[in-house]
């Protein structure tokens, strides 16, 4: 046997063992333990960014670090010992039929948590009554929009840059941004930021622009409490270098000129477009007698399609338990505002908006699984009950 | 272990327990010899892996060992792709792609770009422009003060680290009101406001910028794209009318339009605004008075007797 035959025989034994599958398992279950207990200090986001999605961590256990292989990969090496010792390698017939379906409910299980992981998006449209939107906001993400306006002020086109690509920007590593019709270097990247004036009896370490500065807070555990900062330089007509300072919640971007046309460059979190607008025509909220308790709140919206290209307007109903389902987008009545608000004040509504290619694969992979475990336990069952009737037939 | 005492003690016992197990075969498996129970084939025995059981082969002793090594290079290569090295990188512009959103305004000083809240109002201004900034953005929103303080952001009328230090004065300036006028609360990135007019939809005030205020022309385009007009030419920046003012010149503008939209996104219909730019050593001074056309208009007399007042703080 060669020794590539030899390797390949090996990890193939490795990757389809069952001692693999119960470590893994039990990793899974400490990192299910450990993300839990953080995420009380954490938040959900980051403990779901640091304990799920990464390949590893170090978990801070007091004086000592933990490092600890990621959900990521524990639960990629998973799919692969599932796949490779729990169907590929497994012997198929009429005895093992019913784990072997059980095992792909399991594989589809995980593969959706990865379609989700890699493709789905989320965030949220809020609406006041009469407001029409084409699109919907990320509760947590970030991006650096640089807008091409017209003379008018009006934005024509975008680039789009994620926070992801600009993170960890400092003086000494700059994120030099190429293919803009300008250059542009982000020079600091704050990922939770205020902005406060500069008083005369304090210096800074970094930039002051009209007064202003950024200081660079601790993340909030609700992550979309969190206002990223960022430094950002642009040439300027006298050949040196402009220096700008943007803010995801400012109230309004940042405007240059390049070249004979204005751009406004905006910290904002991410957008995403829909292939329909949505309107809302009447937010209705009923509160418990005597109390300013939501009892049922629901938005009454026109739906407008503009993919089929005819602008067909319908309307819709979005309560609670009733979501809208449109071209792969679930928009869930999900909260409303002003809180606190006195009775008559216009209230505004806000949709949960998802897209999520796997939205259903959980469901299938549940009722998979359920047949599977059907097939296999009730072949055992009735084995069972044949041996027994065989043993009563003997005696 | 139970002992038989006639079987020579503890360590006797031992040994031959230990010998026992050996003939049982690797890791406690049957031996050989050791009869199954006929009939009911073992879907998994025990160290073996579901296929290797289904196969019959023998188990491979390494694949653990192999699987830790695996698991330390997968850790190894994350660890060592995950690292971010010093140093400039380069972020490569993806396509443009249409604009998404609902607008904005575009121009504004960076004292209005961080002196209004971010939480859409209860008009429905920041909504309605775009911003689409959740209510709790209000932990955000607003400057602290000068002191380095934690950011206030309660609401617009926060005071700000060029606080007013007297009823007719502020850091920069000194001023004379018109008695007509009703000074309003303190605003963030405002020397001073006041309520003008009987409709109680004009208003009048000051904003001293560091430098140049994001430049005096822009800010000038800005206000008339507040109207929805085109920016000034250079034509028409050239013979804007000058005024004696701060002891130097200022520019004064005059816009009205159908229509006018504030920072907030609020709206004013058949709307004028009169507007002065000064600027005095390292800072800009900004005069604002906006409002209903036909009460701005009766407002021009004080609006010059106001800028005529004002003095800076030396």
């Amino acid at each position: 046997m060669s020794a590539v035959a030899r390797i390949g025989g090996g990890l193939v034994a490795v990757l389809s063992s069952m001692t693999l599958a119960g470590v893994l398992l039990v990793l899974l279950g400490v990192l299910t333990f450990l993300g839990t207990l953080e995420q009380a200090e954490f938040g959900l986001y980051e403990v779901q960014r640091r304990y799920f999605e990464s390949l590893y961590l170090v978990h801070d256990a007091g004086p000592i670090g933990i490092p600890l292989p990621g959900g990521g990969l524990v639960m990629g090496l998973l799919f692969v010992n599932l796949l490779v010792g729990g169907v590929v390698r497994l012997r198929k017939g009429r005895r093992t039929a019913g784990i072997l379906v059980a095992h792909l409910g399991m594989l589809i299980m995980l593969a959706s948590g990865f379609v989700e992981y890699a493709k789905s998006v989320d965030g949220h449209v809020t609406l006041y009554e009469g407001d029409e939107r084409a699109w919907f906001q990320s509760y947590t993400e970030t991006e650096l929009a640089v807008v091409e306006l017209d003379a008018l002020g009006r934005p024509q086109r975008e680039w789009v840059f994620t926070d992801d690509a600009l993170a960890g920007a400092a003086p000494s590593a700059p994120a030099i941004v190429t293919g803009l019709p300008f250059e542009l270097t982000v020079t600091h990247w704050f990922a939770n930021a205020d902005v406060l004036p500069k008083g005369p009896m304090f210096e800074v370490a970094v930039p002051v622009v009209d007064g202003v500065f950024a200081r660079a807070s601790e993340r909030d555990p609700q992550a979309e409490r969190n206002a990223p900062a960022a430094y950002l330089e642009v040439p300027d007509a006298d050949g040196g270098h402009a220096t700008g300072l943007v803010w995801a919640f400012d109230a309004a971007p940042w405007t240059i000129s390049a070249g004979g046309v204005r751009y406004a460059l905006d910290l904002r979190k991410e957008r995403y477009p829909m292939p329909f607008a949505v309107r809302l025509d009447t937010f209705t909220k009923e509160d418990h007698p005597g109390t300013n308790m939501p009892a049922w709140f629901s938005s009454d919206v026109t739906v407008t399609e503009h993919a089929s290209g005819a602008d067909v307007a319908r309307p819709v109903t979005i309560s609670m338990n009733q979501p809208l389902r449109e071209e792969g987008l679930v928009l869930y009545q999900a909260s409303w505002g002003p809180q606190g608000a006195r009775p008559g004040q216009r209230l505004f509504s806000t949709l949960a908006v998802v897209n999520n290619p796997a939205d259903q694969w959980p469901l299938v992979s549940c009722l998979v699984i359920a047949a599977g475990l059907l097939v296999h336990f009730g072949r055992t069952l009735v084995r069972y009950v044949r041996r027994e009737a065989n043993r009563e037939g003997r005696a | 272990m139970r002992v038989d005492p006639s079987s020579g003690g503890v360590g006797p016992a031992i040994r031959r327990e230990r010998s026992r197990r050996a003939s049982r075969g690797p890791e406690g498996a049957p031996s050989a010899a050791a009869p199954r129970r006929a009939g009911r084939p073992e879907l998994l025995e025990r160290g073996r892996s579901l296929s290797e059981a289904d196969r019959g082969r023998p188990r491979r002793g390494r694949g653990w060992r192999t699987g830790t090594a695996l698991a330390g290079l997968a850790l190894v290569a994350s660890l060592s792709s995950c690292s971010r090295g010093a140093g400039p990188r380069t972020v490569e512009a993806p396509d443009a792609r249409p604009f998404v959103g609902d607008g904005f305004t575009a121009g504004a000083s960076t004292a209005e770009r961080f002196g209004l809240r971010a939480v859409p109002p209860a008009s429905g201004g920041a909504a309605a422009n775009g911003s689409g900034a959740l209510p709790n953005d209000a932990t955000h929103a607003g400057l602290g003060d000068a002191s380095g303080g934690a950011p206030n952001g309660a609401s617009n009328t926060t005071s700000t680290g060029a606080a007013t230090a007297a009823s007719n004065g502020s850091q920069h300036l000194r001023w004379t009101a018109p008695a007509e006028w009703t000074r309003g609360p303190e605003r963030m990135m405002r020397e001073v406001t006041f309520a003008v007019g009987t409709s109680g939809e004009a208003e009048c005030y000051v904003s001293v910028l560091g430098g140049d205020g994001g430049g005096i022309a822009a800010n000038l385009d800005r206000w008339r794209g507040q109207f929805d007009r085109a920016p000034f030419t250079e034509a028409e920046l050239a013979s804007l009318p000058r005024i004696d003012c701060l002891d130097t010149v200022a520019l004064v503008v005059e816009i009205d339009g159908e229509r006018f939209e504030g920072m907030g996104g609020q709206a004013l219909e058949d709307a004028a605004m009169l507007g002065a730019v000064a600027s005095i050593d390292t800072h800009t001074v900004f005069v604002k008075l906006t409002g209903p056309r036909d009460e701005v208009a009766a407002e021009r007399e004080r609006f010059h007797a106001f800028l005529a007042s004002l003095e800076r703080v030396r």
